[in-house]
């Protein structure tokens, strides 16, 4: 398992350098600099500004110069937040991100299995058609129209949970003070979670009733198992599968709804310097950005991988 | 002979997109203690949604009319809980295509000893030592090391044996075979039928072996029934049936087989046409179309069940006339 997890990072690496590449072209494909806006500095100010961030050379030299300063991990210094590198602005956007993120995720999973599974035990049943029209809903409504009607509705209307602050503050925090800093998170997590809870019930509902249509589901009846071991221990087993393949494209998805989702609620995660950065041509900061969002998909591909080993005993992970 | 299953007027329709479709009509059998029936019949023809009826495992649009009576109780009146105390326990249940009637992500050590708790609340101690002894009668080798191995780890003969033993764990009063040697190549196919041949003598359960094989009812069974679109045929003791078959198809079956006297190269019978189609069965007598002496009475109307003998039935006009 050791040996296998080496060499998937092992071809992360390609694939994190093919990435790169391609954003970096593509950044400086887009029309404009990051000088662009400060259009009352003297033309020699601006030499002298380009200069510093060597974006006077030829655009493969500032490639090459790029990866290899990438390669030792230094990302450069931010355009836009001066006297900052980019380690830097990850170093304080990561954790926000990685909260809310992880958050979504976790509950993402809870909710959306648990839904799944609930309904595909009741399949046909009015219920199963309530919950799955609840879930399409989630699916059709895009994070950037649920986020503001939910700041609209919980932070103005009934002003239970704050908004755009991470200072904990609101009718929640003041009738349940334990929950303290968690209560900004509230609102940008459900946002984020709420199209992958809807995914993900979908997605367990729908290998829940494959298997429970299969042989052995009929063998572990016929053995006089109770229904509760015959779904628990019989199926939900191989019903995860597709739910855990699933989790790769999770990721990706929470990292966009990320961009929105903390632009909206400004919340100061790796999103809205992500936005910021790209508004701004602000080079380092979204090539850094982007590396750590790509790396957050590789490692969760190859955490996919292991537990499919684990849930799976047909799949081996090793050499 | 003390009768452990009693199926009365047993109807299995399943509901479909076109209407409900009769899989089994009006199906009247009984097994007695000690005793082996053979359920021969075409794929289609039945036998195995009557027997998936009684343990109560039909598909979800299927619905089991009439009784079907275990020592008594019907089977399709009690409520889950009774009938898990029973299926698995006192009636059992060994499926055909083992490579995909055990549960993929489970040991088959823990596959086998979950009966034994659940059903005699063994601990997994003692209910492993029960396994061991019947996966050693079953001949199969370096148990231990197998008991912790997947489903996949086996080869097919070897997972039949585990199905099997899974079914012997608490000694049924009732034991149903489906096809058990279907799935299997030949040399598999006649190991596994010598594990039955031991374990109907050496026990007192009563067996139904579901098979399309005459040649395995031939061997095992005292009593056969044939079925053919959803009822029954014909039935009688295996002698008689294999002796003198009454109904055209029973005697179509028999032709059908291989025989050693027979030439190399001469033509195996075959019975002409398909299986009638559920869905749309004739007026008259299902198998009428396929029969070489048929006439005009075949077609319109249906013939009943009639006894012959005290042992035997067989359900066809021409033996009214005769």
């Amino acid at each position: 398992m050791l040996t296998f997890a080496l060499k998937r990072l092992a071809i992360a690496a390609p694939t994190l350098f093919f990435v790169v590449s391609l954003s970096f072209f593509l950044m400086h494909l887009a029309p404009g600099g990051p000088f662009d806006a400060d259009a009352n500095l003297e033309p020699q100010v601006i030499e002298n500004l380009k200069a510093a961030y060597d974006l006077d050379k030829p655009l493969f030299q500032q490639y090459l110069i790029y990866l290899g300063k990438a390669a030792q991990g230094n990302f450069g210094p931010s355009i836009i937040y001066q006297d900052r590198t980019v380690s830097q602005l990850i170093a304080t956007g990561l954790p926000v991100s990685l909260r809310i993120g992880l958050a979504a995720i976790f509950i993402a999973g809870l909710l959306g299995i648990s839904m799944g599974i609930f309904s595909a035990l009741r399949q046909n049943q009015r219920i199963d058609y309530v919950v799955m029209g609840v879930a399409m809903t989630g699916i059709a409504v895009p994070s950037f129209v649920l986020a503001p009607l939910m700041t609209l509705l919980f932070g103005v209307i009934f002003r239970l949970l704050p908004i755009a602050t991470l200072e904990p503050s609101g009718g929640l925090a003041r009738a349940v003070p334990a929950l303290g800093p968690m209560v900004p998170y509230i609102l940008p997590v459900i946002a984020l979670a709420i199209p992958q809870i809807a995914i993900i019930a979908r997605l367990t509902r729908g290998a829940m009733i494959e298997v429970l249509r299969q042989n052995y589901i009929r063998t572990a009846r016929a053995k006089g198992m109770p229904e509760k071991r015959v779904v628990w221990r019989h199926a939900v087993q191989a019903g995860l599968l597709p739910v855990v393949s699933y989790l790769g494209p999770a990721i990706a998805g929470i990292v966009t709804g990320a961009v929105v989702v903390e632009s909206i609620f400004q919340l100061p995660g790796m999103g809205r310097f992500f936005i910021q950065g790209a508004i701004n041509r602000d080079y380092p900061l979204v090539l850094g950005i982007v590396i750590i969002f790509a790396a957050a998909v590789i490692l969760m591909n190859l955490i996919v991988d292991l537990l499919y080993g684990v849930l799976d005993p047909k799949v081996k992970v090793d050499g | 002979m003390e009768t452990v299953l009693a199926l009365q007027h047993l109807t299995v329709r399943f509901d479909t997109k076109d209407g409900s479709v009769a899989a089994v009509n009006d199906l009247s059998l009984s097994v007695g203690r000690g005793e082996c029936i053979g359920i021969v019949g075409e794929s289609g023809s039945g036998k195995s949604q009557t027997f998936l009826a009684s343990m109560g495992l039909l598909a979800g649009n299927g619905k089991a009319t009439g009784r079907a009576l275990f020592r008594g109780h019907d089977l399709l009146k009690m409520n889950r809980d009774h009938l898990d105390k029973l299926r698995g326990n006192r009636v059992c249940m060994i499926f055909q295509d083992s490579g995909t009637s055990l549960t993929p992500h489970m040991r088959i050590g823990d596959q086998l000893m979950e009966i034994l708790i659940a059903h005699k609340g063994h601990t997994p101690d003692v209910a492993r030592k029960r396994v061991l002894e019947v996966m050693e009668s079953m001949r199969i080798p370096d148990i231990e090391k197998r008991l912790t191995q997947y489903p996949h780890e086996f080869s097919g003969g070897m997972r039949q044996r585990v199905m099997i033993a899974m079914a012997l764990l608490c000694e049924p009063d009732l034991l149903i075979a489906d096809e058990p040697t279907t799935a299997l190549d030949v040399t598999v196919q006649a190991q596994i039928l010598n594990l039955f041949r031991a374990l109907k003598a050496h026990t007192k359960s009563a067996i139904v072996l579901i098979t399309h094989d005459l040649g395995v009812v031939a061997g095992l069974c005292d009593r056969v029934v044939v079925m053919y679109g959803g009822r029954m045929v014909e039935e009688g003791p295996v002698a008689d049936i294999f002796a003198t078959p009454k109904h055209p198809y029973t005697q179509g079956l028999l032709r059908c087989m291989p025989r050693l006297d027979q030439l190399l190269d001469a033509d195996l019978d075959a019975i002409p046409g398909q299986p009638p189609n559920l869905e749309n069965l004739p007026k008259g007598c299902a198998f009428a179309e396929r029969c070489s002496q048929a006439n005009e009475r075949c077609t319109t109307e249906r013939p009943v069940l009639r006894e012959l003998s005290p042992t035997r039935r067989a359900a066809c006009h021409l033996l009214e006339a005769a």
